[in-house]
């Protein structure tokens, strides 16, 4: 209430008056009400992950208008895609065989919670032989609409102590669709719009390369079609 | 807005921080020279202007010297309990940044009352404020236990989750500000401006030794604070400059060590253990007080 009412002093008295409003317990109490409100507000703010929902709904309508046969502009898309699939960008074989983390069935946009999961998994991360080398994001069983699928977050076994079996990755060549040493997560996200959406997709595959920080350095995304 | 949602890397964070670093100090050079010519025109500039400066930039270079030894430790120290203490991990976008500059300059508040509010906090202080000058060269006026405070008031926020590299990202933001207000130049910014943000009008007052502005604006870039805490003072009446007991020396060594020189005789000299208790942890102005009364008694 004291802080309420030392609130409403601040907004109604002119500025000459306002010394003194607080005493000092009070000032600290405020202090660590804002700490609070600030800190919730960051933890809870507007996330890139938002964008995704305008990305994923775009894919729907790519993929709609693929199946009709409607634009010739994705057409055209799909082509240079295809185009680039065949010259350009060279067809790759992911570093991993399997990975192991958490795993969810889960909308791709909340793929956030999934990450907070994987950081605060004690179990999983003191299972680390040493500092890892990479975290990867490994997507299967993608739904139609490209909206959810099974998500495993993890490291390679080779980096976990008694090199657990984990997932393991459908055999195949994993086409590269984004990579590069600056990428930020909306990037991530609108890389999906780089897929070929004429062919079904079996598996996405994302490393992130790391630090000994634990930051991520580069990442790379990769594609297996069916 | 969707800029600020996006995820910055930390190394793009250490090189913002690094460059600010570095180039700020030519930028505030050159105002200060700027200065110079002004006082110049105004027929202002004497001898004992231009000595206080270069003492203050000679504390400086010492001040640099102890930070260069002690920095890897402090650096050590936030990413330790970053590492093993943060409750969350924050994501690291713009929002997470601006949110953490406007806690750091919470925590400079803080920080800042509490150096001017006991003996061993403002026995390093002091030396920001023995100048009787006011210009650019005095924001790099530097006492030898500046580096040590910030530390206890911004670990928080590693706490927080918010990465060290964001928070001493946010430190440098807040002290640039800061420097930016020590100058005469500037008279009374837009009223606006003047209600929410600190100004150099501001600052003047909190480097005065006018009684009614004693311990008055502590804030580091939002004055709110000190509206909020009580501690807020207007400039009215024109500013007398430096700190009781006057230093009154340009020698940069007398200058560095004057604060915890002065405070360790009063330990010395202290009639009595409680004394030397209430000595660490008292105000300036107490220990001052005292001094006088002494003196009168011994009169």
């Amino acid at each position: 209430m004291l802080t309420i009412y030392s609130w409403y002093c601040i907004l109604h008295l002119p500025i000459t008056t306002q010394v003194l409003v607080m005493n000092l317990f009070v000032s600290i109490l405020t202090s660590i009400i804002i700490v609070v409100i600030v800190w919730f507000g960051v933890i809870y703010q507007p996330s890139s992950t938002d964008i995704d929902i305008i990305t994923s709904d775009q894919a729907h309508e790519i993929a709609k208008e693929i199946t009709a046969g409607t634009s010739p502009f994705i057409a055209k898309k799909i082509k240079t895609n295809t185009d680039k699939n065949d010259v350009k960008y060279a067809v790759y074989n992911t570093p991993v065989r399997s990975v192991f983390g958490v795993e969810q069935h889960m909308k791709i946009n909340d793929i956030e919670q999934l990450w907070s999961k994987f950081y605060r998994d004690q179990a999983l991360q003191s299972k680390l032989n040493d500092y890892p080398t990479a975290a990867y994001v490994l997507y299967r069983n993608i739904s139609k609409d490209f909206k959810n699928a099974d998500i495993t977050i993890g490291y390679h076994s080779d980096e976990l102590s008694n090199k657990p079996t984990g997932v393991l990755l459908p055999v195949g060549y994993y086409q590269t669709v984004l990579t590069g040493n600056d990428i930020t997560s909306i990037q991530l996200l609108k890389a999906w719009q780089k897929l070929d959406f004429s062919r079904e997709v079996t598996a996405v595959i994302e490393r992130h390369q790391l630090n000994k920080s634990a930051d991520v350095t580069s990442v790379r995304m990769q594609v297996i079609y069916k | 807005m969707e800029t600020l949602s996006e995820v910055v890397s930390t190394d793009f964070i250490y090189g913002l921080e690094t460059w600010l670093d570095d180039w700020f100090l030519v930028f505030a050079l050159a105002l200060f020279v700027f200065e110079l010519i002004r006082y110049a025109f105004k027929k202002k500039l004497s001898w004992d202007l231009m000595g206080d400066s270069v003492a203050n930039f000679a504390t400086l270079a010492m001040f640099i010297v102890i930070v260069a030894l002690v920095a890897g430790v402090y650096a050590g120290v936030f990413f330790y309990v970053y590492e093993n203490f943060r409750i969350i991990d924050l994501p690291v976008t713009g929002w997470t940044i601006l949110a953490c500059i406007i806690l750091a300059d919470l925590a400079y508040y803080w920080e800042h009352r509490f150096l001017h509010m006991n003996g061993f906090g403002w026995a390093t202080h002091t030396v920001h404020h023995s100048s009787p000058h006011f210009n650019i060269s005095v924001a790099y006026r530097h006492g030898p236990m500046d580096w040590f405070f910030p530390l206890f008031f911004h670990l928080p926020l590693a706490v927080l989750g918010f990465n060290p590299f964001i928070i001493f990202l946010a430190e440098v933001i807040v002290q640039i500000y800061q420097t930016l207000l020590h100058t005469e130049s500037v008279k009374k910014l837009p009223r606006p401006i003047e209600a929410i943000f600190n100004t150099p009008s501001h600052h003047r007052v909190h480097h005065a030794t006018n009684k009614q502005y004693l311990d008055k604006n502590y804030a580091g870039i939002l004055i709110i604070w000190d509206k909020m805490f009580g501690s807020f003072a207007q400039e009215k009446e024109t500013v007398n400059y430096g700190v009781f007991p006057r230093v009154n020396s340009v020698n940069p060594l007398t200058v560095f060590f004057s604060g915890y020189g002065t405070f360790f005789l009063r330990l010395w000299h202290a009639p009595s253990w409680s004394h030397r208790f209430k000595l660490f942890v008292k105000s300036p102005t107490w220990a001052w007080q005292q001094e006088q009364q002494e003196k009168k008694g011994s009169n």
